[in-house]
């Protein structure tokens, strides 16, 4: 009874008072946070986590007593063992991919890029013409598929009655097959981008164009020197969205290819990375979960890479005022010099 | 700070938690105990007892991949299973699942989520070996053994070729077979007799009836007849029983085209984009041509069959000269029907449907039918000839905590005996049993269905299976990959060349699954 710490009114008081500032001043943001941030940790980092440890072993969904440690082994597997038939298709998606994203990265920006400066001079119904351009980007990809399936089908397409050809576009040629993907990417995507590049078009200062015109600086000079200079930042956001949101490439694949058309025995010709791992997935075989996680991280640390480097990229402006200041210093400097 | 600091505890605890829990579930976890309990109870007469001590029955959760139109004959049978094991509480509900939907994720449900798993199954049998070996199924053959004595359940009364494949590995049984089939040519036979030719039975048959259409086509003697002009005539008749009106129709119906004015027709209707027939007939040239499908230890044999070749070489050279340029599946009974094909292959289930069609508008006898025996074997007279490649519906009882009572097991167990045994009304789907008793039931041998078109479809005990491999997928996706490329407009290489590499290919698969 003599050891028992007694609290005394004084200390219980300042507990009660701590606690109640503490809700007083985080309550509400707690309430407000608490609803993403439960979904944010069971459906974002559990799964992410539990994917970790999946793709260390050999996991079957079947039979979790078949479930064996490999460590590393699936992702050695798929960096080194150029014999195993995981990396080779792998690697060979992860090169379409790659390759895809790349292509359209140019088109993805030049296009919505010169729709965004046309809307941005407001000719006569600018505005129906921006809800038409961002007017795809509405529809799934589901839906944008089974039109470009009827604008593009060998037997009934609509190109090919029009123009009386009979072209197999998507089951034939390979390039023809990739041709038709990059325009339905296209189409479906450029609204996104066309929005980030509009609005940054809107917020350049109309002193620039003011000053570069006193300067003579016209048309495309002035494009070139003042308006890209001035989206530059909406410009990377965009590159960088396009590649990474191009490197998880599957839905306009599955609509309108399924991979295909096949060119040989191994060939899925227009296979991507996130089709590939869907396929394995699909393929019935039970104990490929793991390798499957492996390849998914390998994707999100390629991608990871990629924003870093958006990051470092960015990090100027981000980083606040910091050229600014060093100006500013700059002119005190050279004032206090004169003077 | 402090919401920083309390943020990132919440982050940091489920990150613990989620290596934690999932580490643990991973290494540790075994499947939930399913230790099979003994709680079947018998009546005077030596049957189990369905019903608990509060007069609750078993209902029995079926799922099955037989989907549209042939699910719908197979809610016949369970319905007769239905009403005989009503006073029993004994009930069974069947759902259908789409194959692809149903093969992804049937697995992960009875792990995952066993209370809303199916009881039993209804699938492929050629992916009973793998589910075997994954665990996913119970042993069918011990289950029938808790009714004792009062056991009738025999494997004797199945076919031999058929039930071959529902053994694991080590011999245990672990489904009953429902049904064997194969795809069969739909055939116009009322314009190969039209022209004076007859139906083909053998690989050079076929060829030869091809020819002479191309050669009549070519000459403008060519008689054809559209189904769709006699249809909407027909259909406009103000005495829907007029034959005399009718026949006069499809008398009308006839013409005959050349090359000008028939551009389209072609014999044989198919593709490599999307065709069903790649699931049967590179399968059936390998065993008529005395080749196997699968070594003993599972991986591909096919890859060393001179008929494969050869039926894939004949097929290669088919293409613009048998087979039209714009031809899919989308395109089969629609050139079938206007005349501008004579042969397309398909699944049997649109048997009746495609009959009653067009024995309505066209007269019986108008469609024929063509099972896939012999047409592929370069020597008609070897004993393999006759072979077909067979696909069959199995049942099979799942390793689920509820199938672990013994009374629901063989709950299960009767289900599929019963409705294997009374498939009579199944069968009408087009789909041979693999039952002996029912094939050999006088009302299975007078039933319209049999007479129509399933006696068409070759001798069930024709039917060879893929067998007991676990490499389902490489072993049989592979082998279509090698048909659908001979008609692809992308290939290079010859069909030898192209039948190893599939062949590599599925090794490759077969390596990379073991090596995991």
């Amino acid at each position: 009874m003599e050891n028992q710490k007694l609290t005394t009114v004084s200390e219980y008081a300042f507990k009660q008072s701590k606690l109640k500032d503490f809700f007083k001043r985080y309550g509400m943001a707690l309430i407000f946070i608490a609803p993403h941030l439960v979904f944010f940790l069971a459906f974002c980092i559990y799964p992410l986590i539990y994917g970790i440890v999946m793709s260390l072993f050999k996991y079957n969904i079947a039979d979790p007593s078949q479930n064996e440690w490999r460590g590393l082994g699936n992702f050695i597997t798929l960096l080194f063992k150029a014999d195993n038939i995981y990396h080779k298709e792998f690697w060979y998606a992860m090169g379409n991919t790659a390759l895809f994203a790349i292509v359209i990265v140019p088109l993805s920006i030049i296009i919505p890029l010169f729709m965004a400066i046309c809307i941005n001079a407001k000719p006569k119904g600018y505005k129906l013409f921006r809800s038409l351009i961002y007017l795809p980007s509405v529809l799934p990809v589901s839906a944008s598929g089974v039109i470009f399936t009827a604008l593009f089908g060998f037997l009934f397409g609509y190109i090919n009655q029009w123009f009386g050809v009979s072209v197999d576009w998507l089951n034939s040629n390979p390039m023809l097959a990739w041709l038709v993907i990059l325009l339905l990417c296209l189409w479906g995507g450029w609204g996104g981008n066309f929005i980030i590049l509009n609005a940054g078009l809107k917020n350049v200062d109309k002193s620039l164009y003011e000053a570069a015109a006193v300067d003579g600086c016209t048309g495309m000079r002035r494009a070139l020197a003042v308006t890209l200079p001035a989206i530059k930042q909406q410009m990377v956001l965009c590159i960088f969205n396009t590649i990474i949101g191009y490197f998880g490439l599957y839905g306009q694949i599955y609509v309108l290819t399924n991979a295909g058309p096949i060119t040989d025995s191994t060939n899925h010709s227009t296979m991507s990375v996130m089709w590939y791992i869907q396929s394995l997935i699909n393929s019935g075989n039970y104990s490929v979960y793991g390798m499957v996680s492996a390849m998914g991280l390998i994707l999100g640390i390629i991608i990871g890479i990629i924003t870093a480097i958006q990051l470092i990229i960015t990090r100027e402006r981000k980083s606040g005022t910091k050229r600014s200041n060093e100006f500013a210093e700059y002119v005190k400097a050279k004032g206090a010099a004169n003077e | 700070m402090k919401i920083k600091k309390i943020l990132a505890s919440a982050l940091c605890l489920t990150m613990c938690l989620a290596v934690t829990a999932s580490a643990g579930f991973i290494t540790g976890c075994k499947k939930p105990s399913r230790e099979l309990v003994n709680d079947i109870v018998f009546d005077e007469f030596g049957d189990p007892i369905f019903t608990d001590e509060n007069g609750k029955g078993i209902r029995l959760n079926i799922q099955s991949v037989i989907g549209s139109p042939d699910n719908a004959k197979l809610e016949l049978v369970n319905t007769a299973f239905n009403d005989y094991y009503r006073s029993s509480g004994l009930q069974a509900e069947i759902s259908s699942v789409e194959n692809g939907v149903f093969y992804q994720q049937i697995a992960n449900t009875i792990t995952t989520d066993p209370k809303n798993a199916p009881d039993v199954i209804i699938f492929h049998s050629e992916r009973l070996t793998y589910f075997a070996s994954q665990k996913i199924l119970v042993p069918m053959d011990q289950t029938f053994e808790f009714l004792g004595d009062n056991n009738t359940f025999s494997t004797d009364n199945y076919l031999e070729n058929v039930i071959a494949e529902c053994y694991d590995k080590s011999g245990t049984l672990y489904g009953v077979p429902l049904d064997v089939h194969s795809g069969v040519w739909y055939v116009r036979k009322d314009i190969i007799e039209k022209n004076g030719l007859t139906m083909p039975s053998t690989k050079a048959e076929f060829e030869a009836v091809c020819k002479a259409l191309m050669e009549k086509k070519a000459d403008g003697t060519l008689w054809t007849r559209d189904m769709t002009a006699v249809k909407s005539q027909i259909d406009a008749l103000s005495n829907p029983n007029d034959e005399q009106a009718k026949q006069k129709i499809r008398e009308s119906a006839w013409k005959q085209v050349g090359a000008d004015t028939a551009a389209n027709f072609f014999p044989v209707e198919m593709s490599g984009a999307d065709n069903i027939e790649a699931g049967w007939i590179p399968q059936s040239a390998v065993l008529q041509n005395g080749g196997k499908l699968t070594k003993d230890d599972g991986t591909p044999a096919w890859n060393t069959s001179t008929g494969l070749k050869n039926t894939l070489e004949m097929i290669e050279g088919w293409q613009d000269k048998y087979i039209g340029a714009n031809r899919d599946s989308q395109t089969l009974f629609a050139n079938l029907g206007n005349g501008n094909a004579v042969f397309g292959c398909e699944g049997p289930w649109w048997l009746e449907q495609r009959l009653n069609e067009y024995d309505g508008y066209l007269g019986e006898g108008a469609l024929g039918i063509l099972s896939l025996s012999g047409l592929y074997a370069d020597n008609p007279q070897s004993g393999d000839a006759h072979k077909i490649y067979g696909v069959g519906h199995v049942f099979s009882i799942t390793n689920t905590a509820a199938n672990s009572s013994a009374t629901r097991r063989v709950a299960a167990a009767l289900y599929a005996k019963f409705m294997t045994e009374n498939a009579i009304k199944y069968t009408e789907g087009g789909h041979l049993p693999a039952c002996k008793s029912v094939l050999d039931n006088p009302e299975y041998k007078n039933s319209t269905a049999y007479n129509r078109y399933l006696k068409f479809m070759g001798q069930p005990e024709d039917y060879v299976m893929l067998g007991n491999t676990q490499y389902f997928s490489p072993v049989y996706e592979q082998l279509k990959t090698a048909y659908i490329w001979t008609l692809s407009k992308n290939k290079s290489g010859t069909v030898e060349e192209h039948i190893k590499g599939c062949f590599d290919e599925a090794m490759a698969q077969i390596k990379g699954a073991d090596d995991l």
